[in-house]
């Protein structure tokens, strides 16, 4: 504590410097940058968080001047880039005014920020781009960019104006935070659907039935446009050869996968991908499976695909990741021990589908097994997890999903009730548990929202598509014979809306969802 | 310690006398005055109610080294304006397409305010809503700087704001590749 009057009065940077060589403890350093910061703090609203952790931006916390702070107001220069070009000067010029020096200890949260808004300074003066001199909006702080991104119409505009500079690009992409606000604004749009072309369930994936959207809605243009911009056939829609099949829930990340029967071997193809490079497909042959049933899951949206297989024996479970490029292992994990497998439920062979969250985990569900596997795949680490009863057996499909706050959940339907999971982690963090938070009657919503006549209670079924970003996408079969419509249910309102109507297959059907632009992540 | 109490003193009287007035007086970078009323100060800025509240509001006028006069004469007039606008019936209903729920539509008054500024007016203005937490001005003007990019192509979104493009033709190379059905252009 010796002569902290005298640092004060010394250069910010200075003090920093003198007490680091010292090896003085951080404590003391903090305080000292947050008092000069706290002159200039200011409530503030908006924060988006970046992806680098060493370049966090995160909400100034409330922080009302403190006394004697009419020459020096609270003001926006809190977050450097927001502040006007006269405005701010770095931390380094400022010197403290007040003569009285009070340096005290302040939760640790508050000290981060300070510390944080100190580097996020510092990264400024490279990143501004595009410099005009005079009132520009390159002027405009990032956090302020992005409010206004938020609010364009859709994913179209979005790209548009990623594409004026690498600034904007990268102001977008960098911020996970926008990504899911940006998509709890404006869902990810179903461009449809690969279903059976016949009312029979049991046949062959085959024919891509692309959305189309119900009333008008400012984004119609743009989803017809994404919609036309893919090739989704697949390599035998037409009936032809190649015994190729597509695997169910496994348009993950906007890639398909694709199975063949004949010689056993996976391919990985993308819509917005294979047209431009004709033919390309990624083969992997999946060597003997030894397990009785698998399945398989692509892992990421990179080029450099992984695959997952899941081998499924009677009663032991185990995940392999093979690189889609090679064919190789990358890892394993051990053999796991899962509940013994019933031969029938309910007359059927019981079956898992498996669901990526686009933080890598994958989990598998088995409802009529009554259980649900989790794979950690940087650890190779199983966990199975009994199921619920709400969500056992009966009939009901469950997807696992993330909710706009990026939290997993498991959502699954049961007649025309919608049930939501929450995923909780126990002390212990392999401990898992689900948790029932909420079973809601979609009756209500649903007569509000389809077609007069359309609805009744006796026939109509609910089934979950899929769960992405905080709604679910569900089919429901109507009166209409062999008729279906595709909804998507907002989980924070519990409301529905229509997104289109189809014939066939609705419920054996695979929803194609729009992945988040590839260009749009970690640039 | 005297003294202090004295001065404490004082301070209270000033505190109280503040507290009778219905105006507050703003004092832009460039020490322009402006009054505002303190009900929409305090409605429409958390900062200000922060400071109202706080009772470091100047008599003289608070500075607000951060905003320019021509910025703030805006704010001010929006404040007024505010104060004088019956909330339509839009703004009160809640039921509104989950597209844009969060966001209010700016009403036409709001519009036609936002309308008849300059760029550098409207960026000046965006900051300083952010800089006095204004949440309904700057939802008002986000959604106007937005409206300027949308159904545009990058070239003419370039040539709204003056941007220079430095990209290089390989990294938009890259997002065409991938994106090409994004582009009303191609």
């Amino acid at each position: 504590m010796v002569g902290r009057d005298v640092f004060l009065e010394l250069d910010c940077v200075m003090v920093i410097k003198m007490l680091k060589e010292k090896g003085t403890n951080r404590s003391l350093v903090a305080p000292i940058i947050l008092d000069m910061d706290r002159e200039k703090s200011c409530p503030k609203k908006i924060s988006f968080k970046k992806e680098d952790a060493g370049n966090h931006a995160v909400a100034c916390r409330g922080g009302r001047s403190s006394a004697g702070s009419l020459d020096a107001p609270p003001g926006g220069a809190n977050y450097g880039k927001c502040a006007s070009p006269a405005s701010s000067s770095s931390v380094r010029s400022r010197k403290r005014k007040s003569s009285r020096a009070v340096v005290v200890a302040r939760p640790p949260e508050e000290v981060k920020t300070a510390s944080r808004v100190v580097r996020r300074r510092r990264g400024n003066s490279k990143s501004s781009a595009a410099a005009v001199r005079g009132r520009h909006i390159s002027s405009l702080c990032d956090d302020l960019l992005l409010q206004i991104f938020l609010r364009l119409p859709s994913v179209a505009t979005l790209i548009r104006a990623a594409c004026t500079c690498p600034a904007w690009r990268r102001a977008m992409s960098s911020s996970p935070d926008f990504r899911r606000r940006f998509r709890s604004l404006h869902p990810s749009p179903l461009l449809g659907l690969f279903t059976s072309d016949t009312s029979d369930a049991s046949s062959i994936v085959a024919a891509f039935v692309p959305a189309l959207p119900h009333g008008s809605r400012p984004d119609d243009d743009d989803l017809a446009a994404a919609v036309r911009g893919g090739d989704f056939s697949l390599p035998n829609a037409a009936g032809g050869g190649g015994g190729w099949r597509l695997v169910t829930n496994s348009c993950q990340f906007g890639n398909l996968l694709l199975y063949n029967r004949q010689d056993k071997s996976h391919a990985v193809i993308n819509p917005y991908s294979t047209r431009r490079s004709e033919g390309q497909r990624h083969l992997l042959v999946s060597r003997n499976m030894t397990g009785r049933y698998f399945a398989a899951a692509v892992l990421s949206s990179s080029s450099r695909s992984r695959l997952m297989l899941l081998d499924n024996a009677l009663s032991k479970m185990k995940a392999t990741i093979f690189a889609m490029e090679t064919g190789k292992v990358c890892s394993a994990t051990p053999w796991v021990d899962i509940p013994a497998c019933p031969d029938q439920v309910d007359g059927r062979v019981p079956c898992g589908r498996i669901c990526v969250q686009s933080n890598g985990s994958v989990y598998y569900l088995c409802e009529n097994w009554g259980y649900i596997a989790s794979i950690d795949t940087s650890t190779m680490g199983i966990t199975v997890v009994e199921l619920p009863p709400q969500c056992v057996s009966r009939g009901s499909l469950a997807k696992v999903g993330e909710t706009k706050d990026g939290e997993t959940c498991l959502v699954y339907s049961d007649g025309r009730d919608v049930g939501v999971l929450n995923l909780m982690h126990t002390r212990g963090d392999d401990v898992q548990k689900w948790v029932l938070d909420r079973v809601v009657s979609m009756d209500a919503e649903l007569r509000r929202v389809l077609p007069a006549g359309q609805f009744d209670a006796r026939v109509c079924v609910l089934t979950v598509m899929a769960v992405r970003d905080g709604y679910v996408y569900l089919s429901i079969s109507v009166t209409l014979p062999d008729s279906y419509w595709l909804l998507s249910l907002c989980l924070a309102t519990m409301k529905l809306e229509k997104l289109f109507q189809g014939a066939y297959g609705g419920r054996t059907g695979i929803s194609y969802i729009m992945p988040w632009p590839r260009s749009l992540i970690g640039w | 310690m005297e003294v202090d109490k004295g001065k404490g003193e004082a301070e209270e009287t000033r505190k109280v006398a503040e507290a009778d007035r219905d105006t507050v007086t703003l004092k832009s970078s460039d020490g322009k005055l402006f009054e505002v009323s303190k009900e929409a100060a305090a409605r429409l800025s958390t900062v200000l109610a922060g400071m109202i509240a706080g009772g470091s509001i100047d008599d003289n006028g608070t500075d607000l080294k951060q905003i320019g006069s021509e910025a703030l004469e805006n704010v001010v007039d929006y404040c007024n304006k505010h104060a004088n606008s019956i909330p339509s019936a839009a703004l009160i209903s809640s039921s509104i397409s989950f597209n844009t729920a969060p966001f209010k539509e700016p009403e036409e008054w709001e519009r036609k305010f936002v309308d008849r500024l300059s760029h550098d007016a409207l960026f000046d203005l965006v900051e300083a809503a952010n800089f006095l937490g204004m949440e309904r001005l700057l939802d008002v003007t986000c959604h106007k700087i937005s409206e300027m990019m949308k159904g545009k192509s990058p070239d003419q979104i370039r040539e709204v704001f003056n941007i220079k493009n430095d990209y290089t033709k390989e990294e938009l190379e890259e997002i065409r590749q991938e994106l090409a059905w994004a582009f009303y252009d191609d």
